[in-house]
């Protein structure tokens, strides 16, 4: 009897994947600027490329472009070429409170961002939660890492969590923790991860940066999250990430304030 | 135009006035069980003038005095003849005997010209017993699989309940059951119907020439009913499959006056589960169920009371984590009432329930419900009067009440807080009149004009937004008060010349507003797509359709028929998406979506042999459909998704033996218009595919063959006669066949999605990756009745 169900739901549900040719035309390069600055003292750096052919190995970068950064206050600097399409800020570094305006100048025409520095919203804590055998399906018995933050009263709050374990940065496409206060507006919130790759170990050192972001930029992230994570897109068709560019370009500029903690598994 | 209208009826309905009429109105039904036969022809051969019967088995005839020979006859029953005698208005009672060589697949109540004649060009009849032939994924029956076969209505989807009619997209078409409107016909993701095809008696689906006395949906309307008890003995009916079980029990309840038919169906796929172990698997669940009724009361000669209902759900449970229903509810209470034989009325109460419910418990302890639906009350009354005995006029009203409840949210925890998306409210009403006239032996004119109107009531919350989306403003609105009104004119013509005997040429036009739209996910139709209301920003969406068409039988006793269909529709107030709408749980959704006009032309071509050993049809449509909307493609026109520009279907059925038949269908079609990457990028570490245009590209063509051996019982047995003492044969109380299907005999893997995702042995590039979800799936169905 067994068998013969087990045959029944082969024969149903055995959905077949391949990789398949797909015929489309090229189409014209789009130039695509990325930017961000936060409260670190570090240098900046602004990444500008140009779309290439869907199947090409070849990257395309451009070298040419004025890139300007300056804020609301009359500081302003112009970056520095140092190759492979990325421009670099000297001293200049972000402030909570400012707003940044990031200009690039290229092939005559001219692309245009901004973006604030908002004050950073604090983690309550970083904790390990211990997950029993056999008590979720899907969720194996291990460690697992959670944040706890609470959202500050109002609508409007939007936050990404970048998770490091063991200096590994949790970068995937899979990896974009988004989280905003649509159905948690001035709560404590949890976030948990699991999956076997945020499983702990005692002795693993666990990093959570905590990153408070303008809107634009969330809806940027959120977006682009759409179209390359395993999920679907929500209206099912996929559209480029929304950008705040002028004049077309792709990307995004993030200013961005954190808070970040650590620890180390026992 | 109000005058002008009713001087133009007041002429045509005159036209046939001019000799001394009587009347002869009468019904037919079937003689052992007195249950009304719809499409039943009646004819009378002097005057060469004919009748039929409508869904309660009632039909007039206007003829001067005389004596003639009425004729009556419905595929499967013996003909029907009789002298009758006509010196005044006649009402009379005809019964027909079941044939001796039953044969329920032929295409019942449909004589060889009455597809010429009828003036209605896009319009598909069916017979539920037309389909039991026909192979279909599962094994099991299925309407809306089977419609699919029609040139100018394809699927939404492998497997999918939507469907696409002409270019319109899946929420435009009207659905109803016993004129009940379905807000989502579908179960299992779309590998079910609704139509548990046990419980039906009629499909129709127009696909233009949509008659005044419907509304609501701009692209088709899928017209079901229900089958009635026998009203002289009880019958059963079932079938078990290997996925899904049905039955179904109807009789009388008091006999020639009373019956009820109670049909059910449920799978159980899941009961396999419990064979597992595993506590996770044995704790889920996974099945849907169906249940139709329809009571008939016969009060007196004049009056009749029918009550109908459908309910059903599908369950979904992964272990305590995930639970998961949703189903649609719907009620009829119809009186018909016969004023005199050439005057009747229907009068309906309807009501209409879909509601899907979730309930997440997660491993952090989020815990939470969520609840959406929509809910109508419908209030209809719909009258035929024959005027002369060439004009029926007909005409009639409703009222709508809509409940829109988008979503709700309800917190079983403290991490998250309850939400709900404000509820809306409508009225959507109607009236409508409209004449069918028939002109000399060649020309039928239908025309006729619908008024809807469309009431916003409050209490709701307005909002006004800017060019990106972003709301600038809120108004609210007062309760029980109606802040936003539309009107529609809705103008309707049909009309068919025969050229002779055996062609003839059609031509229609309509107009129909829509004054909801179903946000879907997917475009083939989710359990948790939303309805929106039309308010004060989101306009109603208009069609309009001409057509065309050209009808001609041939070949010996007109064994084949053929039809050519050309068709414009033209269609405002589109709906699409901002990029990254969010369309659960947005309160200010309607700042998410942006409209602008469609429009779709094509042309059908339709051969079909329908007499004989071997039967079926070829159809080809060759179709476009586009779009242009504001805000979307960077303003430029687009193809729809459902712009397939080749559609082809192939419907063979061949008996080889009385018992045994073999039957085989093959579908082409053009893959999907969909977007895909034209180039990528790399943006915050991560390679990103880049959308120049929508729907530039095309999913590969989609093709599938199938096949199914249909193995009836012996139709007869010996008995003894106790009179002669001889052996005769009878025919047996208790028949049986088996049915064997084979979906996708090819095992062709056709693309159910196309995804891109970087080449793991060659990192930076991307490939694209197809999903095919059916390689060949067979099944076997046991029917049986008695």
């Amino acid at each position: 009897m067994k068998l013969f169900s087990l045959i029944i739901l082969i024969l149903i549900f055995a959905s077949c994947e391949k990789i398949i040719d797909v015929d489309i035309p090229d189409s014209e390069p789009q130039i695509v600027i990325e930017g961000k600055i936060n409260t670190d003292t570090t240098l900046y750096s602004v990444f500008i490329r140009k779309t290439v052919a869907y199947n090409s190995t070849a990257d395309s970068y451009v070298s040419g472009a004025v890139v300007t950064l300056s804020d609301y206050i009359g500081n302003s600097q112009i970056l520095n070429y140092v190759g492979n399409g990325e421009y670099q800020t000297t001293l200049m570094y972000g402030e909570i409170g400012r707003t940044y305006t990031l200009n690039v100048l290229n092939e005559g025409v001219e692309y245009q961002n901004y973006s604030s520095i908002k004050s950073p919203v604090q983690l309550d804590s970083v904790r390990v939660l211990y997950i029993p055998p056999n008590t979720y399906p899907g969720v194996d018995e291990g460690l697992y890492p959670q944040v706890y933050y609470t959202d500050p009263a109002g609508l409007g709050d939007r936050f990404r969590i970048i998770l490091i374990k063991n200096d590994t940065v949790f970068n995937s496409a899979d990896d974009y923790f988004l989280t905003d206060d649509v159905y948690d507006d001035g709560l404590q919130d949890i976030v948990s991860f699991f999956g076997e790759r945020f499983k702990l170990k005692p002795g693993d050192k666990l990093k959570v940066e905590f990153w408070t972001l303008n809107e634009h930029v969330f809806d940027y992230f959120e977006t682009l999250e759409n179209i390359i994570s395993q999920g679907f897109a929500p209206t099912g068709v996929p559209d480029n990430p929304n950008s705040t560019w002028t004049n077309g370009a792709l990307g995004v500029f993030n200013a961005y304030s954190y808070d970040s903690d650590s620890l180390v598994v026992q | 135009m109000k005058k002008i209208l009713f001087v133009l009826i007041l002429v045509f309905t005159s036209l046939g006035c001019w000799s001394q009429e009587y009347t002869l109105s009468g019904v037919v039904e079937v003689k052992t069980s007195a249950e009304p036969i719809a499409f039943a022809n009646v004819y009378i051969s002097e005057l060469s003038r004919g009748a039929q019967t409508d869904l309660n088995g009632k039909f007039s005839i206007k003829l001067p005095e005389g004596e003639y020979t009425l004729k009556i006859s419905f595929v499967g029953y013996d003909d029907y003849e009789e002298s009758i005698k006509i010196n005044g208005d006649k009402r009379m009672t005809f019964k027909m005997k079941a044939g001796k060589m039953l044969d329920e697949v032929e295409v019942l109540g449909e004589k060889d010209d009455d597809k010429l004649k009828d003036p209605t060009a896009g319009m598909v009849k069916m017979d539920v017993k037309d389909m039991e032939k026909i192979p279909v994924v599962f094994g099991e029956q299925d309407v809306i699989k089977t419609i699919q076969l029609m040139p100018g209505i394809s699927s939404a989807g492998e497997g999918s309940s939507g469907f696409y009619v002409r270019g319109g997209s899946s929420d435009q078409n009207l659905v109803l059951v016993d004129d009940a409107p379905v807000f989502n016909p579908a179960h299992l993701l779309g590998f079910f119907s609704v139509f548990n095809s046990n419980a039906l008696s009629t499909v129709e689906l127009y696909k233009g020439g949509i008659a005044p006395n419907y509304g609501g949906r701009i692209s088709s309307v899928l017209d079901v009913s229900m089958k009635e008890g026998d009203m002289k003995k009880w019958g059963f009916d079932g079938g078990i499959g290997l996925i899904s079980s049905r039955f179904t029990a109807g009789g009388p309840i008091a006999k020639d006056k009373a019956s009820v038919i109670i049909s059910g169906r449920r799978t159980y796929a899941d009961l396999f589960l419990g064979l597992s172990n595993d506590p996770t698997f044995k704790s889920s669940k996974a099945y849907f169920y169906d249940l139709n009724a329809k009571l008939a009361y016969k009060i007196g000669k004049r009056d009749k009371l029918t009550v109908s209902g459908y309910f059903g759900k599908d369950v979904m449970k992964y272990s305590d984590i995930f639970a998961f229903d949703y189903g649609n509810a719907t009620s009829t209470v119809k009186w018909n009432h016969v004023f005199n034989s050439d005057f009747y009325m229907n009068t309906s109460f309807v009501f209409s329930d879909y509601v899907y419910n979730i309930k997440i418990q997660s491993p952090s302890g989020t815990d939470f419900s969520i609840r959406s639906g929509i809910r109508d009350y419908q209030f209809r009354m719909d009258f035929v009067k024959k005027i002369g005995s060439w004009n029926t006029l007909i005409f009639g009203g409703n009222a709508i009440f809509h409940h829109f409840r988008p979503g709700e949210i309800t917190s079983l925890s403290d991490f998250i807080n309850d939400k709900k998306i404000e509820e809306r409210y409508g009225w959507e009403s109607s009236v409508y009149i409209g004449d069918q006239m028939r002109i000399g032996t060649r020309l039928n004119i239908d025309f006729g004009i619908r008024l809807s109107m469309y009431n916003c009531f409050g209490p709701a919350t307005e909002y006004l937004w800017d060019d990106q989306g972003a709301v600038t403003d809120t108004i609210f609105r007062d309760k029980n008060k109606a802040y936003k009104t539309y009107f529609g004119w809705e103008p309707r013509l049909n009309l068919s010349f025969m050229i002779n005997e055996t062609m003839s040429i059609k031509a229609g036009y309509n107009r129909n507003y829509q004054y909801m739209t179903l946000l879907s996910q997917t475009g083939s139709g989710q359990p948790t797509d939303v309805w929106v209301s039309a308010s004060s920003s989101v306009k109603p969406q208009i069609g309009d359709q001409v057509s065309l068409g050209y009808f001609v039988n041939f070949g010996k006793n007109s064994m084949f028929e053929a039809s050519v269909e050309v068709f414009y529709k033209y269609m405002q107030n589109q709906l699409d998406y901002r990029n990254g709408a969010q369309i659960l749980f947005n309160q200010q959704i309607e700042a998410s979506l942006l409209q602008g006009i469609g429009y779709s032309y094509g042309a059908e071509f339709f051969i079909k042999k329908r007499k004989g050993r071997f039967q079926g049809w070829i159809g080809y449509t060759l179709m476009r459909s586009r779009r242009k909307i504001p805000g979307i493609n960077q303003n430029k026109e687009y193809s729809a998704r459902q712009d397939r520009i080749h559609d082809i279907n192939v419907v063979l059925m061949f008996d080889i033996t009385d018992r045994l038949t073999i039957s085989s269908t093959f579908v082409y079609n053009t893959g999907d218009a969909v977007t895909w990457p034209a180039g990528k990028y790399e943006v915050d570490g991560q390679l990103v595919p880049y959308y120049p245009s929508r729907n530039a590209s095309r999913m590969p063509d989609y093709h599938r063959m199938d096949l199914a051996l249909i193995l009836k019982d012996k139709q007869y047995k010996m008995k003894k006669n106790k009179e002669t003492g001889e052996k005769e044969k009878v025919e047996k109380r208790f028949r049986s066949s088996w049915a064997f299907s084979f979906y996708n005999v090819y095992a062709r893997q056709n693309a159910y999605t196309v995804s891109f995702e970087e080449n793991p042995d060659n990192p930076g590039q991307f490939q694209a990756k197809q999903l095919a979800l059916f390689r060949i799936v067979p099944s076997v169905t046991w029917n049986f009745k008695f």
